[in-house]
């Protein structure tokens, strides 16, 4: 078998706020093998921007409590020291962030900013540091790159810039790249260029990737693994294919017919889940969902489900889960 | 059929902002961020506005309502040009034609209660007073699935889908035969937009309202519109029947756009076109046809004559490639 | 739950309808103004301080302007509790007096400057162009005096007397307005929030006024708490110029240009109208503070 190359164990991590504690992640467990992509699916409030925080330690350690494991490499990055973390993060572990408007710094041309993210954690001169970065702007797909490197970031547009921040995270050759709705603030056109950016470029590397999005289009087209997240929780996960031909939770079932479809028929009533996600200060006693879900009984109020694990490493934690699995 | 069938005609509609720089702020260009644009819209249908940031499918919506000045072009609504209104006819016009808005955080006075936010269409244009007024509110909390205990509250205290349900509400307080839905869905969870898309798609059929709805998500589009117009740098590139269009795509950027959508279908076989570079500046656009430079079925001509907007069976077009 | 509570609350008020009364507008304000601890702390030196200028004869011990030369300059005393100034009279019954000078000035000058300040950056803000640039042109040209010698030609123009140097405060001030509220205006202006307003038909007066102006208010508030005290020294520094407020009117800014000569040798004489300056402002800054707070419905 083989040894993973991260993997969470019941993460908790809870923000506490005056007297309210929130609970933004409440157990979560999650592993990803070596070059792997795993899909953290979930809308807002799930909790899974919140996950790729913790893993990277970048939350207000004054407000928040986390708990459980989190072994990369078989090591627990929450008994690691800071300065161990500062070692991981970004030579190991690097992140994309949704915005690619705010994430590069006004301040510096994207040449030093790349060069910058090298010798940080390499023992190189500026000379060589600054070839590497017009070599991954190359890589990224930025023309002229050698002209490229000496501007700002607010001459390139919003794609340009998301390439700009592929190139910093994967210029170190990460062995895991935490991808946090890289696509959400692009155009359509340019998601699909980016996309396929990402996919190309984790391939070639061999980087393990966590895929943070709310688009079960884009799940579909670049995971192997996903794993469905509810107000903190993980509700469902399992292998794409297998997820999408028979999801077994009914929150996948509902996020899955609530999209319509462009082969889907005009004005048709589209599925809906009605009300909203729940306080996370004040979650209810049994299951997340149940105030939300169709099938509800008594049960799902009272207790909270465990996680069943099924065939081929699918999981899923409902009382009385859909798609022909006997309850 | 006559003029009637038509709620909205809107014709070569044309907005250019100047650039304005320089020593002196004098003008030094010209962004044209809508060039050309025509398209009818019947009563009780909806009309699809896609495209990517920057094609001026929002300005457009604007120009309709006219809450952007027009630079040439003419809006015709129920035979009325509202480029010529004057301001009581404009004011009367508003009675008749609503806007709701993408970002439901952003569009709601966050000073003013739910309540007062939705009665104040009927006060400006004098629909209903007192308690009578205070019922049409609840009632109209009510057709957007909200209860009427919501009106004395403030706008801070809904999530992003209810704020999106009082925006619907107050448009829908001077009972108009036309919304411009822009982006109504796209700031929203997944979740929430199939909520606010059926809530759409009843209010049409109960009220007979017309749509014109603006969003970059072709799949929303095409669950709620009659006909679709896919914009590109200002220009509507193609326009036809809503199921049509997606079938069977004439132009290489709707194309292009149709098959850039990642669908939930995991393993499903996909041809998609990726295009290369970005779109060109509004304010420099590309010689010819717009789309030249990223097209993957470009010829030369499409560098140097511009392609004419023009009917192909029940279809429009701009395209040289498309006979 | 809450919600549950609320209808029921409505149900019992008066059968149905009317959702407002509930809880009207005005108790619900007060019932917030009453939980904001600044705004109470800051209306109640405010009451006090006008009950001091109302009922100042009766409060006061002495006449303020009974000049008993003898004990001049004494430190305060059992009989002079804030003792007597340079001529003798009794500092705490001239502050007393001085509170009806100075709180008209202050309060009368800004509200003249808010007044045409909140217009004017309001008309420059939302209109922009060439309405903008002339409004901000004079305004600027205002500002590029020192604000006591436009104050000074504005009173060689209206002549001597404190209602005089109060016009003359309150014009000179109105670009510091003028310049806060542009500023929010221009940003306020571009919420959607505005242009759904334009098209449900508001018109532009009540685009400015119902839908702009009072989401500008919080930087008028602060700015307008400091104005007040600036308005009293400058009330003071006219005084000292020999316009304005003229000795021996009791008033606090003049008193504090009085003392200035002895400071050393009898500091009280200072001290104290400066405390009551400082405590006027801080009345008025707390209670500024608080209703900013108590008038922004998020932060209920």
């Amino acid at each position: 078998m083989q040894i993973p190359l991260l993997q969470i164990n019941q993460l908790q991590t809870h923000f506490h706020i005056g007297k309210r504690v929130v609970k933004a992640v409440d157990g979560i467990s999650i592993s990803v093998n070596p070059g792997e992509t795993m899909a953290l699916v979930g809308e807002s409030g799930s909790g899974k921007s919140v996950t790729a925080m913790s893993i990277m330690r970048l939350l207000p350690e004054a407000i928040t409590k986390t708990q459980g494991e989190i072994l990369f490499e078989g090591r627990d990055m929450l008994k690691m020291s800071m300065e161990e973390i500062r070692d991981i993060r970004g030579k190991h572990i690097s992140m994309i962030f949704q915005e690619p408007m705010t994430s590069l710094n006004p301040a510096y041309t994207i040449g030093e900013q790349i060069s910058e993210a090298v010798r940080v954690h390499s023992n190189v001169d500026k000379k060589t540091a600054w070839n590497k970065a017009v070599e991954m702007l190359e890589l990224v797909g930025i023309p002229a790159a050698v002209q490229r490197a000496k501007e700002y970031p607010h001459q390139m547009s919003g794609g340009m810039r998301q390439r700009v921040m592929i190139a910093i995270s994967l210029v170190c050759n990460p062995r895991l790249l935490l991808a946090d709705e890289p696509t959400t603030a692009l155009d359509v056109t340019i998601q699909a260029q980016i996309l396929d950016l990402i996919i190309k470029l984790a391939k070639e590397f061999n980087t393990a990737l966590i895929m943070i999005t709310h688009d079960l289009g884009v799940v579909a087209e670049i995971a192997q693994n996903m794993a469905v997240m509810y107000a903190g929780r993980i509700v469902e996960q399992g292998r794409v294919a297998d997820v999408f031909a028979n999801p077994h939770h009914p929150y996948t079932v509902g996020l899955m017919d609530s999209i319509p479809r462009l082969d889907g028929g005009k004005k048709q009533r589209l599925h809906t889940i009605e009300g909203v996600v729940p306080d996370l200060s004040a979650l209810p006693m049994g299951c997340t969902f149940a105030d939300r879900c169709e099938y509800a009984k008594e049960k799902c109020r009272e207790e909270f489900p465990a996680v069943r694990v099924l065939a081929n490493a699918r999981q899923v934690a409902c009382h009385y889960p859909l798609g022909g699995i006997e309850s | 059929m006559s003029k009637e069938e038509h709620l909205l005609t809107v014709r070569n509609l044309k907005k250019h902002f100047p650039i304005r720089g320089g020593l002196f702020g004098g003008q030094i260009g010209t962004v044209q961020a809508v060039d050309g644009v025509s398209f009818t819209i019947k009563h009780g249908q909806t009309l699809g506005l896609v495209g990517e940031s920057g094609c001026g499918k929002s300005t457009t919506g604007m120009l309709v309502l006219r809450l952007l000045e027009m630079t040439a072009g003419q809006v015709l609504f129920q035979g009325q040009d509202v480029g010529q209104m004057k301001k009581q006819e404009l004011r009367d016009f508003r009675r008749h034609a609503q806007i709701i808005f993408q970002d439901p955080y952003a569009s709601l006075n966050p000073r003013m209660s739910v309540g007062d936010i939705i009665a104040e269409p009927m006060m400006l244009h004098d629909i209903a007073s007192g308690i009578e007024r205070t019922k049409k509110v609840e009632d109209l909390l009510k057709v957007v699935g909200l209860g009427p205990h919501h009106a004395r509250r403030y706008p801070h205290e809904f999530s992003g889908g209810q704020r999106q349900r009082i925006g619907i509400a107050r448009a829908l307080a001077v009972q108009p035969k036309l919304i411009v839905c822009d982006e109504p869905v796209s700031a929203l969870d997944v979740s929430i937009q199939s909520q606010i898309l059926n809530l759409l798609v009843d209010l049409q059929q109960e009220l007979g309202l017309a749509y014109l709805f603006i969003a970059h998500g072709l799949n929303a589009v095409k669950h709620i519109s009659d006909e679709i117009g896919v914009m590109y740098l200002g220009k509507m590139v193609e326009l036809g029947e809503g199921d049509e269009l997606i079938l069977n795509p004439l132009h290489p950027y709707t194309k292009t756009l149709i098959s850039a959508i990642p669908q939930p279908h995991p393993g499903a076989k996909k041809n998609r076109i990726i295009l290369q570079g970005d779109v060109p500046s509004p304010a420099n656009p590309p010689s010819g046809c717009r789309f030249h430079t990223r097209c993957p079925e470009q010829i030369a001509i499409c560098s140097q004559e511009e392609p004419e907007f023009r009917q192909v069976q029940s279809r429009f077009v701009a395209c040289h490639l498309v006979k | 739950m809450e919600a549950n509570i609320e209808v029921k609350k409505q149900i019992k008020a008066n059968g149905h309808v009317h959702v407002d009364k509930v809880k009207g507008p005005f108790a619900e304000f007060v019932e917030r103004f009453m939980k904001s601890r600044s705004a109470v702390i800051g209306l109640g030196i405010l009451i006090v301080l006008i009950c001091c200028a109302v009922f100042a004869p009766i409060l006061a011990p002495y006449n303020p302007y009974e000049s008993n030369l003898p004990i001049a300059l004494q430190a305060p005393s059992a009989e002079h509790i804030l003792g007597v100034d340079e001529l003798g009279r009794d500092i705490f019954s001239r502050i007393l007096y001085g509170a009806q000078v100075s709180l008209v000035v202050g309060v009368e000058a800004v509200t003249l400057a808010l007044f045409f300040g909140i217009l004017l950056g309001a008309l420059a803000g939302f209109y922009g162009g060439k309405v903008d640039t002339a409004i901000m042109g004079v305004m600027d040209v205002m500002l590029s005096f020192p604000s006591i010698l436009l104050a000074l030609a504005f009173m060689t123009v209206l002549g001597r007397g404190i209602d005089k140097a109060v016009i003359a405060i309150g014009i000179v001030s109105i670009p510091q307005y003028a310049r806060i509220v542009r500023g929010s205006v221009l940003s306020v202006k571009e919420n959607v929030y505005v242009t759904a307003a334009r098209a449900i038909g508001n018109n532009d007066r009540r685009l400015i006024f119902v839908h702009i102006l009072p989401n500008v208010l919080a930087p008028i508030i602060v700015r307008s708490t400091i104005g007040i005290s600036e308005a009293i020294l400058e009330a003071a520094a006219l005084g000292f110029l020999g316009l304005g407020v003229m000795p021996p009117t009791a008033e606090w800014g003049t008193m504090l240009g009085a003392g200035r000569q002895t400071i050393f040798n009898a500091p009280h004489i200072v001290t104290f109208p400066g405390l009551a300056i400082t405590l006027t402002v801080m009345a008025f800054n707390l209670l500024g503070d608080g209703l900013r707070d108590v008038l922004d419905p998020r932060l209920k």
